[in-house]
């Protein structure tokens, strides 16, 4: 498991997880780039999937951030603790 | 690895919901009031622990206030509605598309209810793998069957509880749905190796016969795959010794990763590198199941030299010797 480097002004578990969200994106985007390479025949199937095992590692670090801070989150009844206020009616 | 023959699950199907061929699942018209339609195959107790599996997904049509379900591992065949109600053991991707007209892909365990979702739009091709690793569900969601181009990871937390049935289409059952859905699950593959045959009882399949390069790039170590699921490490126990002659390889040592379990086994392998001999792996697997391997034919195309780095041919042939367990499981 790689460890997540996170930014020193995000420090809670809504920011970490929007960090992680986005994390996750720019290494979707990331492995998108290496796949096009890929299908046209830029980097070869061994490179392929040698980023594809540096891509899991990342992709399973980011993941098992993203449970526990969404979790947090979900348990937080100091962001929400209060249904009837949630909706307009 | 081969898809499943769709054709060889069980179909339940009293509305005439479901066609079914031998890689894809066509449901066309099904309300998520639907209460018993499902496509499954009962795989035995226990059969499912870590899995990594593939399908395809395809919706022609997602009416507001619909859903459906597709792939499925369970421990009971019933609805979506109902598994997941009770709190059944199982892990789910349906199709949902709200009152508002939101459309989406979703996956959800029935036991804690945990869940997450990608928007998808329909007559588009998804190409999916949902794995599971130990308390970690994922869904990878791609626009080509080469896994290229990812659209979206989905992820949840789940239970270890090992799981019996993989369902095709598995209908939704809730009464406050009023629309109705139409699509496919084509091309699943399990990735799991064929059972070995329970007789002769003494060898087994052949789990690898094939020829692969390696790289050495530590000495005494070699680093190889077998096939997509399954990782081999063979090295000499000696950093002194070097693979220059068969008969300097007094130990080996193997790893085999099969659905995340690890087995590691250790035997003499005196005159292996020449060919000339066999031997058997004997090691635990991750269940503390004994499991048996017989090795034999490891040979290289050429003999490295001392300390040399470099890329190698090596041919292994593996086969398990006690039907301990399916090979699924190992």
């Amino acid at each position: 498991m790689i460890k997540i480097k996170y930014p020193q002004n995000i420090t809670n578990s809504g920011n970490k997880t929007a960090f992680l969200y986005r994390t996750q994106e720019l290494l979707r985007l990331e492995h998108n780039k290496h796949g096009k390479d890929f299908r046209e025949g830029k980097i070869t199937e061994k490179k392929w999937e040698d980023y594809l095992k540096i891509f899991d590692k990342k992709s399973d670090s980011l993941i098992s951030d993203i449970l526990k801070y969404r979790n947090m989150l979900k348990n937080d009844k100091t962001i929400n603790d209060d249904l009837s206020n949630s909706f307009e009616e | 690895m081969a898809t499943e023959d769709l054709t060889t699950y069980t179909e339940v199907d009293p509305d005439n919901r479901v066609v079914v061929t031998t890689t894809r699942c066509t449901t066309t018209n099904e309300p998520g009031t639907e209460t018993a339609t499902w496509v499954y195959k009962d795989k035995d107790a226990g059969h499912f622990g870590d899995f990594e599996h593939k399908f395809d997904l395809y919706m022609t049509s997602m009416q507001n206030g619909s859903c459906m379900a597709h792939h499925t591992v369970s421990n009971i065949v019933e609805s979506w509605t109902d598994a997941y109600g009770a709190n059944h053991q199982g892990l789910s991707t349906r199709t949902n598309c709200g009152s508002g007209g939101d459309k989406i892909i979703a996956i959800r365990d029935f036991n804690s209810h945990n869940s997450d979702a990608f928007t998808n739009l329909i007559d588009t091709n998804y190409y999916c793998t949902a794995e599971r690793n130990s308390t970690t569900y994922t869904l990878k969601i791609y626009s080509d069957s080469g896994r290229t181009t990812l659209l979206d990871t989905l992820s949840l937390t789940c239970t270890t509880t090992t799981l019996r049935y993989i369902f095709a289409h598995l209908c939704y059952d809730q009464a406050a749905t009023y629309g109705t859905q139409s699509g496919y699950l084509e091309n699943l593959d399990l990735q799991e190796i064929p059972a070995a045959p329970t007789s002769p009882a003494l060898i087994g399949c052949t789990l690898t016969t094939d020829t692969y390069d390696v790289d050495i790039n530590i000495v005494n170590r070699v680093d190889f795959s077998v096939s997509k699921n399954v990782v081999n490490y063979v090295f000499a126990d000696d950093t002194d010794e070097q693979l220059d002659e068969g008969k300097n390889i007094d130990q080996i040592t193997l790893h085999c990763t099969q659905n995340s379990n690890h087995i590691e086994s250790t035997t003499s392998l005196n005159n292996m590198m020449d060919n000339q001999e066999t031997a058997i792996l004997s090691g635990l697997d991750d269940n503390n199941l004994n499991t048996d391997y017989l090795i034999k034919n490891l040979s290289y195309n050429q003999k490295p030299a001392e300390s040399a780095a470099g890329i190698y041919n090596i041919s292994i042939t593996l086969e398990r010797i006690h039907d301990v367990l399916p090979y699924s499981e190992m």
